[in-house]
């Protein structure tokens, strides 16, 4: 930013320290508010029957997959969450708009819930469209 | 055509390059205007040519190499299909599988006789490429026929065919009206004059003249008409040459008891196949110009058929045509006797009236800031069209709010789910219930405040998302547990619970 208004010619680097001010304060206040607020709202459950997920922040969704419809179960780990030893579930069924994933668990919770899954999807017959 | 590995068509070279000599053409157009006088020099000129002359000998060699590496095999259990020099690939699909064999042929490829064939499996998922094989192109009497025939009809008795639909004159009174190219064609047409408004005097300029002394008013306004005027008759007449390439001939067919056929065209030739069990339902969807000619076109909900603006009515099943006719086609293709899209539908609760005026006013105002802000880059406008817009986009906003709440619907019908929403494009789905694989309960901050949410059901089949727009939370929780039984119910014994204390607290809180 301070190289760029150097480039820029004096008259206007007021205006670009105002810029930069407002994407500070507004990109503070996303760091602070939404990671506790899509925390507060992130919930999981699976049944014998399927599983379910609440996520989002301003907009939040409830999303519920039957077991018999499952395709796939993956477990995924950046390297942040690698370094927080966290781990996300995905699970995909037939439909391109069905993919549920679970963030953030600890990772062994996650190798045995996706192992669980893996299971009971196994067992269901059909091609599960 | 078992056995053996085979070649494409050594004809599939002609079209390849003169897909390319379009580009050089328009080059060689644009030079001769400029009268190959190009200011920086005659070296210049000499280096685009060169390049463009490397392009197209590229593009040559690269056209050649597909025509001398490509191979294909079919045997009993598998198509197979092999290609490529540096990185060799090798497809290959279990003839089980094959769900889809869709030809199509462009102008040139009918001069020569020459299809290009892709082979599908009908799977929905991300990667479609690579469920796919196309064979681009072979002969169309022996190999695309052929093809088609041997990969989905094992059976010999080629003799079923019963007609569903053929296309009706009469529909070509729609043709006008699909209007979808218009703003494209405003763009066009609005660069242009803007020009030729510059070069005045000249001959639109006259005419604007004669149209402003004609109708008695301002040469500004004369401007907008001729602008307005202009661009909707050129949208009615590209609406219309579209229909009429894109539909001639249209058939629709019932092979072997078991799979549709969709043939049209008329300077490019389409044919799509679809088995019927990969239909999950159908699509009645009614552009607002189509709509008020009491039109509608109907569209297929099925596994494997994309419903993209890339992939080109892929998934019709009827031009635009008369509403009576396309429901008759949606019930026949799904052996009902009656059309489900056509029953009676649950309306939404009045908030939803409200969210729509508020949008409604939204654009309004949208339109009056740019109305505002417009006169500052073009002089010619007048100073009192704000007004103008402010004004007569009232009534229009109003009505196209109320117009979306009125079509908000959404109900059971037998074995299918209906929903119904939009203005621009009314669209209603009537969803087999055993289609749906999942449900998504989606709520803005608004909706959570009016205690409403979109219920969206998961598919495996065209957009893969249908949603019930703006129901109350509880109703439409209960509705889906209705419709796909078994989903929800766990959810809605212990997380449904919860949800209703958020809300009763949200409540409390008022």
């Amino acid at each position: 930013m301070a190289a760029l208004a150097a480039l820029i010619e004096p008259a206007r680097t007021g205006l670009l320290v105002a810029l930069a001010a407002v994407v500070i304060i507004v990109g503070a206040g996303y760091l602070i508010v939404m990671p506790q607020w899509r925390y507060r709202v992130h919930r999981w459950e699976t049944t014998a029957d399927a599983v379910y997920i609440a996520s989002g922040w301003i907009w939040q969704e409830w999303h519920a997959a039957p077991m018999t419809r499952i395709q796939t179960v993956d477990t995924v780990r950046g390297p942040l969450q690698q370094l927080f030893r966290l781990a996300g579930v995905t699970v995909t069924t037939a439909s391109a708009a069905g993919a549920i994933t679970i963030q953030g668990l600890d990772r062994q919770v996650a190798a045995d819930l996706a192992l669980q899954l893996t299971e009971i999807t196994q067992a269901t017959p059909g091609d599960a469209t | 055509m078992s056995g053996g590995w085979q070649r494409l068509d050594r004809r599939m070279l002609v079209p390849s390059l003169t897909a390319l000599s379009l580009p050089v053409l328009g080059m060689l157009f644009a030079l001769t205007l400029a009268g190959w006088q190009v200011t920086t020099g005659v070296g210049v000129t000499a280096i685009v040519m060169a390049s463009v002359l490397v392009a197209f000998l590229m593009v040559a060699v690269a056209h050649s190499v597909r025509y001398f590496t490509t191979r294909y095999q079919i045997s009993d259990e598998r198509v197979e299909l092999r290609s490529g020099l540096v990185s060799r690939t090798h497809r290959s699909i279990p003839r089980a599988r094959v769900r889809s064999v869709d030809l199509t042929s462009g102008p040139l490829h009918r001069l020569l006789g020459l299809s290009v064939v892709k082979v599908g499996t009908g799977r929905q998922i991300k990667d479609a490429d690579k469920d796919e094989l196309e064979f681009h192109a072979v002969s169309q009497r022996q190999a695309a026929v052929a093809l088609r025939q041997e990969l989905l009809h094992r059976t010999e008795n080629a003799g079923d065919v019963r007609v569903i639909a053929t296309l009706d004159r009469r529909w070509l009174r729609y043709a006008p009206l699909t209007l979808s190219t218009v703003a494209v064609v405003y763009g066009v047409v609005g660069g242009v004059t803007e020009r030729v408004v510059e070069a005045a005097p000249s001959l639109p300029w006259l005419f604007i003249q004669w149209v402003a002394g004609f109708l008695s008013v301002s040469i500004v306004l004369a401007v907008l008409i001729v602008l307005a005027g202009g661009a909707f008759l050129i949208g009615l007449v590209v609406s219309a040459v579209q229909y009429v390439e894109g539909w001639w001939g249209f058939r629709l067919e019932r092979e072997h008891g078991d799979t549709l056929l969709v043939t049209r065209g008329l300077i490019t030739t389409r044919s799509v196949t679809l088995e019927e069990r990969r239909i999950r339902g159908v699509e009645i969807a009614e552009p607002l110009l189509v709509r008020w000619a009491r039109g509608a076109r109907t569209k297929v909900v099925a596994t494997g058929v994309k419903s993209t603006r890339e992939s080109r009515n892929q998934d019709a099943l009827l031009p635009p045509a008369t509403r009576a006719a396309a429901h008759q086609v949606a019930a026949a293709v799904l052996r009902e006797p009656a059309d489900p899209t056509r029953t009676p539908l649950i309306t939404h609760p009045r908030v939803a009236l409200r969210r729509r005026l508020v949008r409604a006013a939204a654009g309004w105002l949208v339109a009056v800031l740019i109305s505002l802000v417009l006169p500052v880059f073009s002089t010619t406008l007048p100073s009192w069209l704000p007004w103008i817009v402010a004004v007569l986009g009232t009534p229009v906003a109003v009505l196209f709010g109320i117009d979306a709440y009125r079509n908000l619907g959404h109900g059971l019908s037998g074995k299918y789910l209906v929903t119904r929403s939009g203005t621009a494009v009314r669209r209603t789905v009537a969803l087999r219930r055993s289609g749906v694989i999942g449900w998504r309960v989606r709520r803005s901050p608004f909706q959570r405040r009016a205690g409403l949410c979109t219920v969206i059901a998961t598919t495996a089949a065209g957009k893969c998302a249908y949603r019930i727009r703006d129901v109350r939370l509880t109703d439409g929780l209960a509705f889906a547990e209705e419709a796909a039984p078994g989903i929800l119910t766990d959810f809605l014994s212990s997380g449904g619970k919860s949800a209703d204390r958020r809300r009763s607290v949200a409540n409390a809180g008022h």
